[in-house]
């Protein structure tokens, strides 16, 4: 598609997430605003799966540091909540800057193991850490910043966040950055043959995937009005890898797809069973039997197909 | 100033020695071709020169810099570029992004602006596409082009950045008669100034590319020489003929 498609496709996906309140009730406006925030972080970690080719178990750490930062600066430290969300996201740059450094001197299974390993010493801290983090009772009564408060306005508030992050994300998978990430998730020893040193790309895309993580954890707080041990837990890292895989990796429009799936089946679910994991583990291995490139993969190769 | 200098290198895996006290100079502008039978060595010393595998004794200068201890992409800065003998390229993007990825490699770019706003990229790669012949319908994923395009489009990424040296390890392997005549005539076009190393299989082929030839043996160099001096030489073809 021209770029001008993709400005028109983009115009139509806000206006009609701009109506889309008129049509819902509260219910559903926060199921939507819950659906933008988690496709925010699908979508920052199809940047390291999808174009870097770095398949991440860790990536809830990012996501956690920051809920548990908004949390922790506007319950125990009394700020006002718009400090919230910019701490968030500078904490979980940061982290992302300590952990790309340990988790990129190993690829494939072993990256996925370290950045699991390194994810679940941040779980650990918030777990075991009561007088700061509320241990496994998480920390409630997060506030959202007054002009944000209402169900309505929170929803706007996402709208706004999700279409400049989606913007941003978009811009690098497009620059010549993102052509050099996709060309490392090809053959990493082509690229260094070319002259590209690959660890500096690889490091600032788990750096960059890091900072859209925090930018979705702090927004999730401010949803949730709470931080959790949940939002640092192994499962939310493999929620949103299973979201980037179902949508298709590599896509960005398909990880946000794979999100508000995943969203709205976990809701529809709850209503009957509890094994919500027993569900998602079939998820899993029906995709991968059957889309293997994911929904979005699918229609892509139709597509090129009848070219 | 000589463009290669590998003095000295060694190469052992374990209990082999893969490469032995090897020492080669190219003179700029000389294409060199090496020859040897499976196992002499020829691949692992493309390694160490490339950067891909450390030497485990030995130097290797590229004009006269030591780039003995430098990383494969800081070789390539330097000058330096190779195809692999199993081909490797991008498979799942287009030729043109293909070809896009070797121009923009030694620019600043950013990390918003998109790739279509660097029309010289556009169209210093649709100018390698049209010398290389892989201009029709550059929109083709890699992976369906046919092994002799694929072999012709590793040659062009392998030139894209301008280099001093290219290092070619069996350009011609497993080629058709036509596909490997056509990447012939596409290695003699090369201009002069190129200076050019290259493993080369096929006898034919390496004769007529050569200006010298060296023959590796079990990781040792046994033989260099020209056309003529290898051709007459014995112990070459004591080794590729098995005479006693």
């Amino acid at each position: 598609m021209s770029d001008r498609a993709w400005i028109l496709c983009g115009i139509a996906v806000l206006a009609a997430l701009g109506v889309l309140p008129l049509a819902l009730s509260d219910y559903y406006v926060s199921l939507a605003t819950k659906m933008l925030i988690l496709a925010l972080f699908a979508m920052s970690l199809d940047l390291l799966l999808g174009y870097a080719g770095l398949a991440s178990l860790g990536h809830a750490a990012f996501f956690g540091i920051a809920t548990y930062a908004v949390a922790i600066v506007t319950v125990r430290g009394g700020l006002n909540a718009w400090f919230g969300m910019p701490i968030g996201v500078v904490l979980a740059t940061l982290l992302g800057a300590l952990y790309g450094v340990l988790a990129l001197r190993a690829r494939g299974t072993y990256f996925l193991m370290i950045t699991l390993a390194l994810a679940q010493v941040l779980w650990a801290i918030a777990f075991g850490w009561r007088t700061m983090t509320g241990g496994d009772d998480g920390l409630p009564n997060v506030p959202r910043p007054d002009l944000v408060a209402s169900t309505w306005r929170f929803y706007y508030f996402s709208v706004l966040v999700f279409g400049v992050g989606t913007t941003l994300l978009v811009c690098i998978v497009r620059s010549p950055f993102g052509y050099a990430l996709r060309g490392i998730r090809e053959s990493e020893t082509r690229m260094l043959a070319l002259g590209y040193n690959a660890w500096r790309y690889k490091y600032l895309a788990f750096v960059l995937g890091a900072a859209f993580a925090g930018l979705s954890g702090a927004m999730y707080a401010y949803y949730n009005r709470f931080a959790g041990i949940g939002d640092l837990h192994v499962v939310r890292s493999a929620e949103a890898l299973l979201m980037v895989i179902l949508g298709g990796a590599g896509t960005l429009v398909g990880p946000a797809i794979g999100a508000a799936l995943i969203v709205l089946l976990e809701n529809v679910i709850s209503n009957y069973t509890q094994r919500w994991l027993l569900v998602l583990g079939a998820i899993y291995v029906v995709v991968t039997l059957l889309a293997p490139k994911g929904l979005v993969g699918l229609v892509l190769e139709r597509w090129r197909r009848s070219r | 100033m000589a463009a290669l200098e590998v003095a000295g290198l060694s190469k052992r895996y374990g209990g082999v020695d893969a490469v032995v006290d090897v020492s080669l100079g190219l003179a700029e502008g000389q294409r060199r071709v090496l020859i040897g039978p499976n196992g002499a060595g020829k691949t692992t010393l493309f390694h160490c020169i490339a950067g891909t595998q450390f030497a485990t004794a030995g130097s290797v200068r590229l004009f006269g810099a030591d780039i003995t201890h430098l990383a494969p992409y800081a070789r390539a800065r330097a000058g330096l570029a190779r195809t692999f003998q199993i081909t490797n390229l991008f498979p799942n993007l287009e030729v043109i992004e293909n070809v896009l990825l070797a121009v923009a490699a030694f620019e600043k770019t950013g990390l918003v602006r998109p790739m279509r706003g660097y029309r010289k990229f556009y169209e210093r790669a649709q100018r390698l596409l049209e010398q290389w012949g892989l201009a029709e319908n550059p929109q083709r994923l890699v992976r369906h082009l046919s092994y002799g395009e694929q072999r012709q489009l590793e040659l062009a990424l392998a030139l894209a950045g301008s280099p001093r040296l290219l290092l070619l390890d069996e350009p011609t392997a497993g080629l058709s008669a036509a596909e490997s005549a056509r990447v012939v005539a596409m290695v003699r076009a090369l201009p002069r100034d190129i200076s050019l190393l290259m493993i080369e299989h096929d006898m034919d082929v390496a004769f007529e590319l050569a200006d010298r030839i060296t023959v590796m043996h079990q990781g040792r160099i046994i033989a260099e020489g020209d056309r003529q001096a290898i051709r007459a030489d014995p112990q070459v073809a004591e080794i590729y003929l098995g005479v006693e």
